[in-house]
């Protein structure tokens, strides 16, 4: 699978960079086929965060109005869709914190609240749905790097440079996620069966 | 940290095949005999499929005219009541961005050589403090190795050019500010009389030393920017002592010809400024690490 995988995976790099390249001399045949390549990843990744399609598809909006004028700043460091997503990830952050200070949505539960949360709510669910809601439980700081790990696919060092926090804090964060979601796992005593059935 | 910990933390770029091939390999023997990260990696993999699923299901679909929306506003040219919103933006950021103690030290500085100045009856060292406050204080204005605004070029559509400059105008605007309050001060204790030639003695100095500051914090860093830049104001000095007159005549004559002629002083800022303009912008992203992370 790999074999197969990784050639496909260079070209695209090497796409990539040669239309961030045109997109900084104004190319705008080359803007509008990076945003066809990336625009339903990185609508995802900012839907992923802010949980609102409106206001992610403001972030998208700005993530492209950045890339436009800021191409010419792209260092050919590392794959281009990590740099997208750093911004994307940047951008959605500053939305979801002005959100979050004019309002928390119910759907958004606050740590203190947890363990009501857990009796009142995740009881009902079912129990795939009941991880999904423990992983509403963490702070969007842990659940983008599972988003980014496990549903983007990027490698540790991308993870870092996206979220711009050290290899450390990822790691580090990786295992807080573990312990949240294994307590939550173990405190409604399912086995790993139960929720793959 | 142990070979098991180190294992352990590798599983969820395991679960993804997002290591390279030693660490894939590595992974793979200690599995064989780890059953803690054997579980682990059921776990990872649970987490794995549960995403996928939670993704899959409750993304919605993205609206097909955003792309024409994005277009819009790249050929839209700015009204003037966005342009201004914009500098507003970016001056409120800057201002909470730029290093606190430059107020209160700026202001402290000036306070005691304007109090030195009237006890002492001797406006001229106030000449000397002005033109050095301002350039210490631009000279920190940039930290090339942790500054948050690289955070706000990487992530909105504004330049370090743009964001230099605007860190520029308020810190040289607070600075001119409050030596003018200085001067209009001193110039009541005296005479008005005294006011306009106060105002010039430091005005030409205290713009080419913040720009000489600026460039050569850019350029170096800021210890050195404030080094050489206080050497240059020494120097104005220097030569009153009439043994290093004495040593070079042709010396003593420039630095005197240079800074008696504000026109000049001027000129010659202006083609640092320039020089500061170009430095920037040939390299706009030269000191943004996308990769360091940032502190704060």
């Amino acid at each position: 699978m790999v074999e197969i995988a990784l050639p496909i995976m260079v070209n695209e790099q090497i796409e990539d960079k040669k239309l961030i390249k045109q997109i900084a001399k104004g190319n705008e045949q080359a803007f509008e086929m990076l945003y066809q390549r990336h625009s339903k990843k990185l609508f995802g990744y900012a839907f992923h965060i802010l949980k609102n399609k409106q206001t992610a598809e403001d972030v998208l909006q700005e993530t492209f109005l950045t890339i436009w004028q800021k191409a010419n700043t792209y260092r050919g460091e590392g794959r281009v869709v990590a740099w997208l997503f750093g911004i994307t990830h940047n951008l959605a952050l500053k939305a979801y914190n002005q959100k979050s200070t004019e309002s928390i949505p119910e759907t958004y539960p606050t740590t203190q609240n947890i363990e009501n949360q857990i009796t009142t709510q995740i009881l009902a669910e079912h129990n795939k749905h009941l991880l999904n809601q423990a992983m509403q439980q963490l702070t969007v700081e842990h659940r983008t790097i599972l988003q980014l790990v496990f549903y983007e696919k990027m490698s540790m060092n991308e993870v870092s440079q996206i979220c711009q926090i050290p290899v450390g804090t990822v790691k580090s964060r990786l295992n807080y996620a573990k312990q949240v979601l294994k307590g939550v796992i173990t405190r409604e005593g399912i086995t790993m069966e139960e929720i793959h059935e | 940290m142990n070979n098991h910990e180190k294992i352990n933390q590798l599983l969820p770029f395991y679960n993804t095949q997002q290591l390279d091939q030693k660490q894939m390999q590595e992974v793979q023997t200690h599995l064989k005999t780890c059953s803690t990260c054997q579980q682990d990696l059921e776990f990872w993999q649970t987490i794995n499929q549960s995403i996928q699923v939670e993704n899959t299901t409750s993304t919605p679909s993205l609206s097909p005219e955003i792309f024409t929306q994005i277009s819009a506003k790249i050929y839209q040219r700015p009204t003037i009541q966005e342009k201004f919103n914009r500098f507003s933006q970016i001056l409120k950021t800057q201002f909470q961005l730029i290093r606190k103690e430059i107020w209160p030290a700026s202001f402290l500085v000036l306070l005691i050589g304007f109090v030195i100045t009237v006890m002492f009856e001797f406006e001229p060292f106030f000449y000397a403090i002005a033109p050095l406050v301002s350039a210490a204080s631009i000279s920190v204005l940039y930290n090339r190795q942790n500054d948050p605004a690289f955070e706000l070029v990487l992530s909105t559509p504004v330049s370090q050019l743009q964001i230099l400059l605007i860190r520029l105008f308020i810190v040289f605007s607070y600075n001119s500010i409050l030596v003018f309050l200085f001067s209009a001060s001193l110039s009541l204790i005296y005479s008005t009389k005294v006011f306009s030639p106060l105002l010039f003695e430091w005005l030409a100095p205290m713009t080419f030393l913040s720009i000489l500051g600026m460039t050569l914090s850019v350029i170096l860093n800021s210890e050195n920017a404030i080094f050489i830049s206080y050497s240059v104001w020494l120097s104005k000095y220097i030569f009153h002592i009439d043994e290093i007159k004495d040593l070079s005549t042709g010396l003593y004559k420039a630095s005197q010809f240079f800074w008696n002629s504000p026109q000049l002083i001027f000129v010659v800022s202006a083609v640092l400024f320039i020089i500061l303009l170009i430095y920037i912008k040939q390299d706009p992203g030269k000191n943004i690490s996308t990769t360091k992370p940032l502190t704060f």
